[in-house]
C-alpha cells in the first residue's frame, strides 16, 4: 500500500475502530469481535476508494454482515444463545443483567432490535442507521416507529403478566 | 415513547471500550485473507498462469509398479485410520444419541449458566418464564421449587421437570407426566454429567455465569 493510502487507511482506523469494535461487542462475544472488526478494515483497506464520507455507517455495514456470516457458521441453537448473549448478560457483576427491558429486547425480531438497538446503543442519527441498513431515511423512521410500538407492546404485556413471574423472580435471588 | 428508547440507551452493555490494535489489520493484509469475511481471496495464486508438467515422450501412463505401491499405501492409511478412530473414540461409538455424545466442555457451560422457572400461575400448560439467574452450583429444580412456594403456591403433589432451553440455560418446569416433554417445549434434556457438573461447580466456588464472555466484556 502506498504512503498517502496508508495514511489515510490509518486515519479511517483511529476515527472509527472504537466504534466499530463496540458495534461488534455488542452482538457477538470477545474473540470473535476482535476478528470482525479486523476483518471490517481489511475490507475497508482494500477498498478504500469506495468507504464513503461518513465512513461509520458503511463500516457498520459491513461489520453487520461480517457478524451474519458467522451466525449462519454455527447452528441455530447455539447462534440463538449467542444473539441473546448481551442481553441476557448473567454476570453477577453485571448491573443490567436480567432487566426485564432487555427481555423484552430478545423478544423482537432481530430487524426490529437491531433498528432499536442503532439508535439506542450505537446512538446514529437516523440518516446513518438507515444508511447502515441498506434502506431510506423515512423507511428507517417507519421501521423505527414500528419496532418501539412493538417493543412497548411486549413490556406492557409483560408488565401485565409479570407479577406471579415477578414474584417467582424475586424468590429465586433470595 | 422516548421514554423507552432513553430506557434502552442506559441498558448499554458497551458504553465505551478501548480502541483495538491495527496491527492484527496489516497481519491479515499480509496474510491476504480474513477469518469471518466469509471468502478467502489469494490474489497472488489466482494471477499465476497454470503450467502444464512436461513429461517425457514415451511416459503416458504410470507404470504398474508405481500403481502398486500407491495402492497398498491408500489401503494402508485407510486401515490405520480406521484403528485410530476405533481406538481415540470407543465411548461415541457406543451411541449415537446426540445427549449422550455431549461434549464435557459443553456440561460445564451449561453447569455454570443459568436458571429460569417457567412455572406459570396456572401451572404447565400456561407458561410465564421468569428473568434466568446464575447457577452457582444449585440445583434447578431445588432453586424453582423454593422459589415457587415462596411465591405462594403449594408444591404438595407438584413435580417438577428440568431441560435444557439453550447450551447455557435450564428451565424447570411443572411435569405434566408424560414423556418428552423437553421436546414438546421445543428443548433438549439435561444431558449426562450435568448434575455432577453443578456440584463440582459449587465445591470448587468458581460457578460461572451463562455468558462466559461477560467477564471478557468486562475488560
Amino acid at each position: 500500500m502506498d504512503e498517502p493510502r496508508t495514511h489515510r487507511a490509518e486515519e479511517l482506523f483511529a476515527e472509527h475502530a472504537r466504534a466499530v469494535r463496540a458495534y461488534a461487542l455488542r452482538r457477538v462475544d470477545a474473540a470473535t469481535a476482535e476478528d470482525v472488526v479486523s476483518d471490517v478494515f481489511v475490507v475497508a483497506f482494500r477498498r478504500l476508494e469506495a468507504v464513503p464520507e461518513p465512513a461509520l455507517p458503511w463500516l457498520l455495514a459491513t461489520a453487520r454482515k461480517i457478524i451474519a456470516n458467522h451466525h449462519r457458521a454455527v447452528s441455530r441453537r447455539e447462534r440463538l444463545a449467542c444473539e441473546l448473549r448481551p442481553l441476557h448478560a448473567g454476570s453477577s457483576s453485571d448491573p443490567h443483567a436480567g432487566h426485564p427491558l432487555l427481555n423484552g429486547l430478545a423478544r423482537l425480531s432481530e430487524g426490529d432490535r437491531e433498528v432499536i438497538l442503532l439508535v439506542a446503543w450505537e446512538e446514529l442519527a437516523p440518516e446513518d442507521a438507515a444508511a447502515v441498513l441498506g434502506c431510506s431515511r423515512a423507511a428507517f423512521a417507519v421501521r423505527l416507529h414500528r419496532a418501539r410500538r412493538r417493543l412497548a407492546a411486549i413490556m406492557s404485556a409483560e408488565q401485565r403478566t409479570e407479577s406471579f413471574p415477578r414474584r417467582l423472580t424475586g424468590a429465586m435471588n433470595e | 415513547m422516548s421514554d423507552l428508547l432513553d430506557s434502552v440507551r442506559a441498558l448499554n452493555p458497551v458504553p465505551d471500550c478501548e480502541a483495538p490494535a491495527i496491527q492484527d489489520v496489516w497481519s491479515k493484509l499480509e496474510r491476504g485473507r480474513t477469518q469471518t469475511e466469509g471468502a478467502w481471496t489469494a490474489p497472488a495464486a489466482v494471477a499465476r498462469p497454470v503450467r502444464r508438467r512436461r513429461r517425457s515422450p514415451g511416459h503416458r501412463f504410470p507404470g504398474p509398479r508405481r500403481l502398486t505401491v500407491s495402492a497398498t499405501v491408500t489401503v494402508l492409511a485407510a486401515i490405520a485410520a480406521a484403528a485410530l478412530a476405533a481406538v481415540a473414540a470407543p465411548g461415541l461409538r457406543a451411541t449415537r444419541s446426540p445427549v449422550h455424545a455431549a461434549p464435557a466442555a459443553a456440561v460445564w457451560r451449561l453447569a455454570n449458566g443459568t436458571i429460569s422457572c417457567d412455572l406459570g400461575p396456572g401451572g404447565a400448560g400456561d407458561r410465564a418464564a421468569t428473568v434466568p439467574v446464575p447457577v452457582r452450583g444449585r440445583s434447578a429444580v431445588a432453586v424453582c421449587r423454593r422459589a415457587y412456594r415462596a411465591a405462594g403456591r403449594s408444591t404438595s403433589g407438584v413435580t417438577f421437570t428440568e431441560c435444557a432451553t439453550s447450551a447455557t440455560n435450564v428451565a424447570v418446569y411443572i411435569a405434566d407426566g408424560r414423556p418428552g416433554q423437553c421436546h414438546r417445549h421445543g428443548d433438549r434434556p439435561i444431558p449426562p454429567g450435568y448434575a455432577a457438573a453443578v456440584r463440582r461447580s459449587a465445591s470448587a466456588g468458581t460457578a460461572r455465569t451463562a455468558s462466559e464472555h461477560t467477564a471478557d466484556l468486562r475488560a
